[in-house]
């Protein structure tokens, strides 16, 4: 039976351009995917997408590319990665499998690369930010499956 | 002959997805997409970061698409890795899931070699689904069979059935998934077993018993050809072994 856990965050901040990182976490025996959501970039309120938050993620002109950086020599080196990448919305809303979506998210699997030894050992999540700042969170939601 | 995993990107869901990733020019490089969301898989659907003209082929044709209220479609896509060639590949914008997966060298330009696809609604209760059958040629050397579940409502769950798919190479590149924890499920997976001309291969699922509006399902078989003998070549590395 899968169970899932949030194992990995950035609190909400101000992020400035450039890349942010989680902390490293070694993949788990099981390891299904891990959900990635830009929490706390929007209200949830289509009325007021933006209401309160220093610095909106409504301009096109603001892109953010986040997902997950993926090692297979214990977190010394993340040569791979799987992401979003997505651009500002006025209205706080973004594609999402089925319709859309108040808060960015990205589910990934697992890579594999036969020249590093077959599947990663430890990941980590990252977000990078072009023409920001921009106010938001990082929360990845682990999937195991024994 | 057969062909040999050496990259995948791992089951991906959601939007505007991407793989970042070195790929080496002359090899195969394919991608898998299922979504249920009444999107017709798009001719230009994976591409690179150069976007055209790197885009892979959809090689399964498209028939009768989509499915159901509202709708399953999947699709297999190929592209022999040109010079030129820039990371990330790039999957659609609106889709549900994707596998993409590099496979070692093949330098000639046309590799597809039988290809079907299909699908329809699902009758109230239904369990299982058996896939479109393919006959491949003599020299097919990599099988992909994709399938994309729509309930409606309720858990899907599925499993892979049928024994010509079991992946003894790579459990993480065949990828199962329940999608938005409600609904929706579907496969990727591959074979690279070296077998000569095969009739009626083709894949089966198991899930829970559909219900809601309308079920559906789709499902997409191709299969590529390895070089002809003489044809050029990958060989991976080997490591060194030291003197007796």
């Amino acid at each position: 039976m899968p169970t899932s856990n949030v194992v990995l965050q950035l609190p909400v901040t101000n992020f400035p351009s450039g890349t942010h990182r989680t902390s490293t976490r070694a993949v788990p025996a099981g390891f299904q995917d891990s959900l990635i959501q830009m929490t706390g970039a929007t209200t949830g309120n289509p009325a007021s997408p933006f209401q309160g938050i220093a610095n909106p993620f409504s301009s096109a002109v603001i892109t953010v590319v986040f997902g997950l950086e993926w090692s297979w020599d214990g977190g010394t080196s993340f040569p791979e990665s799987t992401q979003s990448t997505l651009a500002g919305n006025a209205q706080g809303q973004w594609p999402a499998a089925k319709g859309t979506t108040m808060t960015p998210t990205c589910d990934l699997g697992m890579p594999f690369n036969s020249s590093l030894g077959g599947s990663p050992t430890h990941y980590r999540a990252f977000a990078t930010v072009n023409n920001g700042p921009v106010t938001t969170g990082l929360t990845v939601t682990e999937t195991t499956n024994p | 002959m057969a062909y040999t995993l050496l990259n995948s990107s791992g089951l991906t869901k959601g939007a505007n997805l991407s793989w970042t990733h070195t790929f080496t020019q002359n090899n195969l490089c394919t991608a898998q997409e299922q979504n249920d969301s009444n999107n017709t898989p798009g001719t230009t659907d994976f591409q690179d970061s150069a976007g055209s003209p790197h885009s892979l082929t959809r090689d399964t044709p498209i028939t009768g698409m989509p499915f159901g209220a509202d709708g399953s479609s999947a699709a297999n896509y190929s592209l022999v890795v040109p010079a030129g060639f820039t990371s990330p590949l790039k999957g659609p914008a609106v889709y549900e899931e994707w596998m993409a997966a590099e496979w070692s060298g093949n330098a000639t330009s046309s590799v597809l070699d039988a290809n079907a696809s299909g699908g329809g609604t699902l009758a109230g209760g239904a369990t299982s689904v058996t896939g479109v059958t393919i006959n491949t040629g003599a020299n097919a050397g990599l099988v992909l069979a994709t399938a994309s579940l729509h309930m409606n409502s309720a858990a899907a769950g599925i499993t892979v059935g049928g024994t010509s798919f079991t992946d003894t190479y790579n459990t993480s590149h065949d990828g199962t998934d329940n999608n938005d924890s409600t609904s929706d499920a579907g496969t990727c997976n591959f074979r690279t077993a070296s077998t000569a001309s095969q009739s009626g291969l083709g894949d089966s699922w198991t899930f829970a018993a559909a219900s809601g509006t309308a079920p559906s399902q789709a499902n997409a078989i191709s299969s590529y050809n390895v070089p002809a003998a003489g044809g050029t070549q990958y060989f991976p590395t080997l490591p060194m072994l030291g003197a007796d």
